[in-house]
């Protein structure tokens, strides 16, 4: 494998690209809709009043006028303001507001997920705990978040106005739970172990004294924060269903409820917040590809 | 074991009153505001809001009906009948503590007459106001376009501080003051994710016993009532049929009427070659069974006493004024005449569905899915009754946006029928749902009907310099309208509202809901 670099290049480039390429899809995406996007935000509004808001809210020129507005006012940190989400409150205050609760809620799903694997590999989660954690991951988040605002509207805070950690922490562990997700985790890293542990290397290590885990874990961990990428990608997805229907204030709520009200700078912030964290983590990926490479094994060309 | 779990579903419980107590008084709408700009508001929900956070220059009082103000001390006509002096009432202040003056109710006039403000609600009012002079500061000079028999019903309108706005009176609705208003109401309101916050503010003319309040979107009803036997939330605005017997059952809860003048309708869209013929509509009219409707879907059974469900022949409720006793409503399905009618239009039947010029005739019906929830399953009644009768469908359910985007703004012609609601205050002005759409008339026409015959009845109605005048015109209305159908009317359903008896002084206003505020208290 004397190319091992191509696959972290790409992932470097796709991490730089994708928080400029995605916004642009979307502005693409305003004018490929049915009408004209300009009549669309206000259809009774008339005169010339309509053409100067139309002109405000950069629609007057094309997608990419409007991207390139979009993109230049973002960089000084201004979204523009929300066109009928919440009518003229501004799209930075509403992310603000709401990337918090998306950031707990993800971080302690995946924290839950971490947890699982770390104590899987260490082989201290008993086999009647881990039916239990598979029998639970049959159930869909839906049904699961369904069930738990039920409970929590009828018994804990019906009138709640604003996010509770109670709603944070239930979002988690259903995030966490459900759909798999952490029964998965155990099953793929027991399967990891069991597959890693046959080899020839590992036995002689073991033989020789050596733990298990430490010897795997060089070869191993590529393709294992490529998996982990892959989970925290959909448990950040999964997340977006469950801030909808847990009513948490976050930024997956935002996202869907401005596609819905068709509160495209809301969309357009909201999807870049979802952008950057993707590619930071293409970034995390790509760093430790190389660290591994040229640290760890020490041998570049054995790296796939 | 047993002592633990009993200790922890003690504290779950204390959690849960602690929770559910406070000085707040909660109660469900139907949904957010779209906008607190009164300038922008779309919805009742909106102007149930705008009551809460800003004043009418005069309204109907909710006690003897009578034309009052809370802003204005005194008045008299000028300029023979085509200007109107206002002198305004001293120590009224906006929320922040500015005093209102004269270049507040100013402002909010040349910010209507401004062609920047893109509002349809300020495009309307063009046509009443020519402009507004400041004399003094407590005294403005209120022009009008013409001579209105009634000046004092058009100064109807919520007024906005100058000071919000810096003086401009080009006003979009993406200003920061849609979401956080300032008034001079008995509430200061901030619109949040989940929904709207309201604090008293005291005022010379305001003094709410309520200090708190907050407003949240209603989702399933059977949800809204449970919680509120629960006393998560104080109020419902609207409570549907099936779910008052719940609510009259419990002592802690009371029913209460909420005037809201509002009637159904079935708009169909002339504009479609198979229902632009005046027979088939009217066939359509007598294939509804409005009978069987209302008990399949609202649950009232024929001949009930005191049914909430009041049948219609036109776009008034019966008790309205403007209500032409003399049209008969169509309470049953007469299938025979329609049979006829739909032969006489054009329509032929093949294989048991009905044809139009060859092709089979499927009718695309909508409803707004708000309507879901008052009358269960309408939309599938109203289906069924058309299918038996040898149409092909479609159903939709229309969201609130779609309905707010697409459809009263006459953008849903791809639909053939649409299920909705109008509701109206005190002046049942139809003209914008059935005016031709043009320079800024017909605002609500939903399928752009055109009538040269209606136009004119409605320009009557505008006219009119007496009472009588409009009632005639509007008696005309409804007999041509009742003929012509581009709506099949359907009928006037009561709407309720409930609280907790821990709500005092709850008097409930028509239309606008919350006018007289200030009398209401929550005793906890």
């Amino acid at each position: 494998m004397e190319r091992w670099w191509i696959r972290p290049v790409v992932r470097l480039v796709l991490a730089v690209a994708l928080p400029f390429l995605v916004p642009l899809l979307i502005a693409g995406m305003i004018w490929a809709m049915p009408g004209d996007p300009a009549s669309n935000v206000c259809p009774d509004c008339s005169g010339e009043g309509m053409l100067q808001m139309i002109q405000d809210r950069n629609l007057d020129q094309g997608p990419l006028h409007f991207y390139t507005e979009w993109m230049s006012s973002m960089v000084s940190g201004d979204f523009g303001r929300s066109w009928s989400f919440q009518s003229g409150e501004e799209v930075s205050y509403l992310l603000k507001s709401g990337v918090g609760f998306t950031l707990k809620l993800f971080l302690l799903g995946a924290l839950l997920i971490l947890a699982g694997a770390f104590l899987t590999a260490r082989g201290w989660i008993p086999r009647w705990l881990k039916s239990g954690i598979r029998l639970v991951g049959l159930l869909p988040g839906l049904v699961l978040s369904l069930a738990a605002i039920a409970v929590y509207t009828v018994y804990i805070n019906p009138s709640a106005m604003e996010t509770t950690w109670t709603q944070v922490a239930m979002g988690a562990l259903i995030l966490a739970i459900a759909d798999a997700a952490l029964s998965g985790t155990i099953d793929g890293v027991d399967e990891v172990i069991e597959t890693e542990g046959r080899r020839r290397y590992v036995q002689i290590a073991i033989l020789r004294g050596e733990g298990t885990l430490m010897n795997i874990l060089p070869n191993t961990l590529p393709g294992l924060v490529g998996q982990v990428r892959a989970r925290m990608l959909s448990l950040l997805s999964a997340a977006i269903i469950i801030e909808m229907i847990l009513k948490i204030n976050g930024v997956g709520e935002l996202l869907v409820v401005g596609a819905l009200k068709q509160d495209f700078p809301l969309v357009m912030a909201c999807t870049f917040f979802y952008v950057v964290i993707s590619s930071m983590m293409l970034l995390l990926q790509a760093v430790l590809e190389i660290g591994v490479a040229l640290f760890i094994r020490k041998s570049p060309k054995g790296v796939g | 074991m047993g002592i633990k779990k009993n200790s922890l579903l003690a504290a779950a419980g204390l959690s849960a009153a602690l929770l559910t107590t406070g000085q707040s008084l909660n109660f469900y709408e139907e949904a957010l505001p779209t906008s607190m700009n009164p300038l922008y508001a779309k919805s009742m929900v909106d102007t149930r809001v705008n009551e809460l956070v800003f004043d009418r220059l005069y309204f109907h009082s909710p006690i003897n009906n009578s034309l009052v103000s809370r802003l204005v001390d005194q008045w008299q006509m000028s300029e023979g009948g085509r200007a109107m002096q206002l002198t305004l009432k001293s120590g009224v202040k906006w929320h922040d503590g500015t005093p209102f003056t004269a270049a507040d109710v100013c402002f909010t006039i040349d910010a209507m007459l401004d062609e920047g403000t893109p509002s349809p609600i300020a495009a309307k009012q063009r046509e009443v106001f020519a402009g507004c002079e400041v004399k003094e500061e407590n005294i403005a000079l209120v022009r009008f376009t013409k001579i209105f028999h009634n000046p004092r019903n058009r100064l109807g309108f919520y007024v906005m501080p100058s000071h919000s706005f810096e003086g401009n009176t080009a006003i979009s609705p993406d200003h920061e003051f849609s979401n956080r208003p300032m008034g001079t109401g008995p509430l200061k309101g901030n619109r949040g994710r989940r929904g709207v916050s309201f604090n008293a503010v005291p005022n010379a003319h305001h003094q709410a016993k309520v200090p708190q309040m907050s407003l949240q979107e209603g989702a399933d009803p059977l949800v809204q009532v449970r919680t509120l036997q629960n006393n998560g939330v104080q109020g419902i605005i609207t409570v549907p049929p099936p779910y008052r017997a719940d609510v009259s059952a419990s002592d802690e809860l009371s029913l209460k009427s909420y005037d809201l003048r509002s009637w159904w309708f079935v708009a169909v869209n002339t504009n479609k070659k198979h229902l632009s013929d005046k027979r088939v509509r009217q066939a359509l009219n007598s294939i509804v069974d409005r009978t069987e409707l209302r008990k399949l879907s609202i649950g009232v059974e024929e001949g009930e006493q005191n049914s909430p469900c009041e049948f219609i022949s036109g776009p008034f409720v019966q008790t309205s004024p403007y209500y032409n006793r003399a049209v008969e409503v169509q309470e049953t399905a007469d299938l025979d005449s329609a049979l006829s009618l739909l032969q006489a239009g054009g329509m032929r039947k093949v294989g048991g569905t009905w044809h139009y010029r060859g092709e089979p005739v499927n009718l695309k019906i909508g409803i707004k899915a708000s309507l879901d929830v008052e009358a269960p399953d309408l939309l599938s009644q109203v289906s069924n009754q058309l299918g038996a009768a040898g149409f092909q469908r479609q159903q939709h359910k229309i969201s609130t946006d779609e309905w707010n985007r697409m459809v009263v703004t006459g953008q849903a012609e791809d639909y053939d029928l649409i299920i909705g609601k109008w509701s109206f205050g005190l002046v049942e002005d139809v003209n914008p749902l059935f005016h031709t759409r043009t320079g800024g008339r017909g605002g609500l026409n939903i399928f752009n009907y055109s009538s040269t015959a209606v136009d004119t009845l409605l320009a009557q109605f505008d006219g009119a310099r007496t009472d009588t005048q409009a009632q005639d015109a509007y008696h005309e209305l409804h007999e041509v309208l009742a003929d012509d159908l581009p709506y099949l009317f359907l009928w006037k359903l009561d709407t309720k509202s409930a609280w907790q008896t821990s709500v005092r002084g709850n008097m409930i206003s028509a239309y606008y809901y919350w006018t007289d505020f200030d009398s209401w208290k929550y005793i906890q």
